[in-house]
């Protein structure tokens, strides 16, 4: 499933993409404990599950899609993704567990930009907004700068 | 269903990573073995998983809600986060 970028290089694909883009399949699924995903042994075109989740339910509140990687996402600078650097600069709210066993490694951009890292925190992003949880809103913002998310860290211990 | 535990000698480490496979980190022989290793392998399971997200959510957010106002559910628009 090799496609060419906008560059002329590989495509690569973002595990937390579009729910409705033409190329969008299923990733995984919210089921795990806290939230976490379980994530599809092979991916599945995202039409033919977008019809299982309830009217009024986001897609995305329940299911991790993959779309490719497209230059005009508000997280994209350059090449990179500033979404999965924010990311990673969050301190984990609990110990990373195991790698996951995904099917879209080599070409997702998060690998392929920050390599294991990003694998060990995929699994506990999500599309739900906590309340109160405003690091989370600062890792969301696209407009948020790495100054910004490293000084509130570090303020808030 | 396969559900091995994989410890893999470093140099081997990233061909496997790049061929989807588990690593399990040092140190965290426990949490890999109880972790999340399961995978969803059939339609079947993909429905049931997607009717517990379903759930899952839904308490989230009358959890959520009844902390934020004392009680009371409320219905209140959401809002995304951590997604591009």
């Amino acid at each position: 499933m090799t496609t060419v970028g906008e560059d002329g290089s590989s495509q690569t694909w973002c595990p937390s993409g579009e729910a409705h883009a033409p190329e969008s399949v299923v990733l995984g699924v919210r089921s795990g404990q806290d939230g976490r995903v379980v994530y599809l042994a092979d991916p599945v075109p995202a039409a033919d599950v977008l019809g299982e989740v309830p009217q009024g339910v986001e897609p995305r509140r329940v299911l991790r899609f993959a779309s490719h990687c497209v230059s005009d996402c508000v997280n994209r600078r350059g090449g990179d993704c500033t979404l999965v650097e924010r990311v990673l600069s969050r301190p984990a709210a609990q110990e990373d567990g195991p790698v996951p066993r995904c099917h879209l490694r080599a070409r997702c951009q998060w690998w392929k930009q920050t390599g294991v890292a990003a694998c060990a925190r995929c699994p506990a992003v999500s599309t739900r907004h906590h309340a109160g949880d405003v690091l989370a809103d600062l890792v969301a913002d696209p407009a948020t700068t790495q100054e910004q998310l490293d000084e509130w860290i570090a303020v808030a211990g | 269903m396969e559900n091995p535990t994989r410890k893999v000698a470093a140099a081997g480490a990233a061909a496997l990573l790049a061929a989807g496979l588990v690593v399990a980190g040092a140190g965290a022989a426990s949490a890999s073995e109880s972790g999340p290793a399961e995978r969803i392998t059939s339609a079947a399971q993909l429905k049931d998983s997607i009717r517990l997200a379903v759930a899952q959510e839904e308490q989230a957010g009358e959890q959520g809600l009844s902390q934020s106002v004392g009680g009371r559910v409320t219905k209140v628009a959401g809002t995304q986060s951590g997604t591009c």
